[in-house]
């Protein structure tokens, strides 16, 4: 039976993000960690849970509204995290003029279900709890 | 040691370029073409390969094989729309010569032509596609992440910080966009620029602004492709193809598939191998320029710069009139018109030919031209020359 699949790691990093996971993908035989985007033979992939940790690869701060639902500015943040892969997510921030390439960042989950990224110097009893604070 | 130019361009033609509804893409695509094979001193009817390139945000079919009809053709022995986003110009040119060098076509004609500025639509709203970086499906617009604006954004973003460019730095590439604009008369974005009105004008995406981003236009343009050996029986000053190559790598999407580099660094450095040059030997580029960082990240990729060195080169004026490298000679896509690949390849004719005018660039002897899409992801380059032979200049 053929084990590729087109996407699994992209399918099974969604069904974790809705289970409010944050996982990351390693190979068995190289013990590399892959990206999310990659095409792998599922029979070798193990999942681990991802440390939160991150830095801010680059972002973006949105002042063009694409979407009608979408108030402006906003920020897009490239983010790499500790284990390698880099994703695309959100900086949450009081304070958008602060953000700066290479902050260090956790992540964690919004009330929503939406996976967000802070600032490590923010308090850091909210990412324990996981709380909401936007 | 001089080598044999691939294949000649004989013909070049543009439609009607505006930012106001012109007609169809279709339509515009059919004068294009008529303006090119005229251009070449030909007829359609001696016209036996036609390759066409149609935007990718445009829907399906825009530029449909029927257009053998459009222009009266018959007989092809080559028909094909060509769709690598921003490398399908130099995908046509780089086909066109494969079939007129093993002599499977004789002359060819490639089109590009977009319509995408409509009477009651801002220019931009045609771009909104998700950018797939992370690589999942539907992901990037959990997050507002839509349209080419922000995620060039996100490459200028992490190039200003990398190597310790000021956000107001940027600015210095449509500076000097805008000088060679306004030395050429069909530019549509003439007036000069100064720091202080490219700091006053709106951000899309930080720190792209609205003057970092390509001119939306309505238009076509072609160009007719025959064997090197025929580049003189027309009546238009031939144009030689040097070295034509493809270079394809997707954003890195983990930091251990970083090089630093785009695609654009293989397509160059195999284009110039089938050359028989260096970048040192070019003479001026011609980038598809679609966002500012594209151009200052190709002077970097393609090895006319050292990585981190691009923007400083273009602050310098090295790459304005007068310069020691001149990029983008017509004004490009922030100050000509956003024409897509056939912008830098169209240009880079007309430099060869020394038919530009108050903007032609003295030493002409070796033009880079390249054409990127995606996010930087898929690239082409061609290296032209007036020449027959390169190398022994």
């Amino acid at each position: 039976m053929n084990t590729f699949h087109v996407r699994p790691i992209a399918d099974a990093f969604l069904q974790n993000i809705a289970q409010r996971h944050l996982m990351v993908a390693q190979s068995r035989a190289t013990g590399q960690i892959l990206d999310f985007a990659a095409s792998w033979d599922v029979s070798d992939l193990v999942w681990h849970p991802a440390s939160g940790l991150a830095r801010l690869f680059s972002y973006t701060v949105l002042w063009q509204a694409y979407r009608a639902n979408l108030a402006v500015p906003y920020n897009v943040a490239w983010v790499e995290l500790a284990e390698g892969p880099r994703i695309i997510s959100t900086v949450i921030t009081g304070d958008q003029t602060a953000l700066r390439v290479g902050i260090p960042l956790r992540a964690r989950f919004q009330e929503d279900g939406q996976l967000v990224f802070e600032p490590q110097e923010q308090d850091s009893a909210l990412v324990s709890q996981g709380a909401s604070h936007d | 040691m001089g080598m044999d130019a691939l294949s000649s361009i004989v013909g070049l033609g543009w439609s009607e370029v505006a930012r106001t509804p012109i007609g169809t893409a279709r339509s515009l695509a059919a004068d294009a073409a008529r303006a090119a094979i005229r251009d070449a001193g030909l007829t359609p009817d001696q016209i036996d390969g036609m390759l066409l390139n149609q935007s990718s945000l445009a829907p399906a079919g825009t530029l449909p094989l029927q257009m053998i009809d459009d222009l009266g053709m018959r007989d092809l022995q080559l028909l094909a729309q060509i769709d690598g986003k921003g490398s399908s110009v130099l995908q046509m040119l780089q086909q066109a010569t494969l079939m007129v060098k093993a002599g499977m076509a004789s002359r060819v004609v490639c089109v590009f032509a977009d319509a995408p500025v409509g009477e009651s639509k801002a220019s931009g709203a045609g771009y909104q596609n998700e950018s797939p970086i992370t690589g999942v499906a539907g992901w990037e617009g959990n997050y507002g992440l839509f349209g080419p604006v922000a995620s060039h954004a996100l490459l200028a973003q992490r190039y200003l910080h990398e190597f310790g460019y000021a956000q107001g730095q940027l600015g210095s590439y449509a500076i000097a966009c805008r000088r060679w604009a306004a030395l050429n008369p069909v530019a549509l974005m003439p007036t000069l620029l100064t720091p202080e009105k490219y700091l006053a004008v709106r951000f899309i995406a930080e720190p792209l602004r609205l003057l970092d981003c390509a001119y939306p236009v309505n238009g076509a343009a072609a160009f007719v492709v025959a064997a090197a050996e025929a580049g003189q029986d027309g009546p238009q000053p031939p144009v030689y193809v040097h070295g034509i190559a493809q270079g394809h790598r997707t954003i890195a999407r983990s930091a251990v598939q970083d090089t630093g580099f785009t695609g654009g660094r293989r397509a160059g450095a195999a284009a110039f191998a089938m050359a028989g040059i260096t970048p040192r030997d070019i003479d001026m580029c011609q980038f598809y320029d679609a966002f500012s960082i594209c151009a200052i990240l190709a002077l970097e990729d393609y090895g006319l710069c050292e990585r981190g060195a691009g923007l400083a080169f273009i602050e310098e004026g090295a790459t304005s009139p007068g310069g020691q490298l001149p990029v983008n000679t017509g004004g490009g896509h922030l100050a000509h018109a956003y024409l897509q690949g056939m912008t830098p390849l169209a240009e880079a004719v007309v430099q060869a030919r020394r038919q530009a005018g108050g903007r032609q660039v003295e030493r002409n002897d070796a033009i880079l031209v390249n054409g990127s899409g995606g996010l930087l992801e898929y690239h082409a380059a061609a290296v032209l020359s007036p020449h027959t032979r390169l190398g022994s200049l």
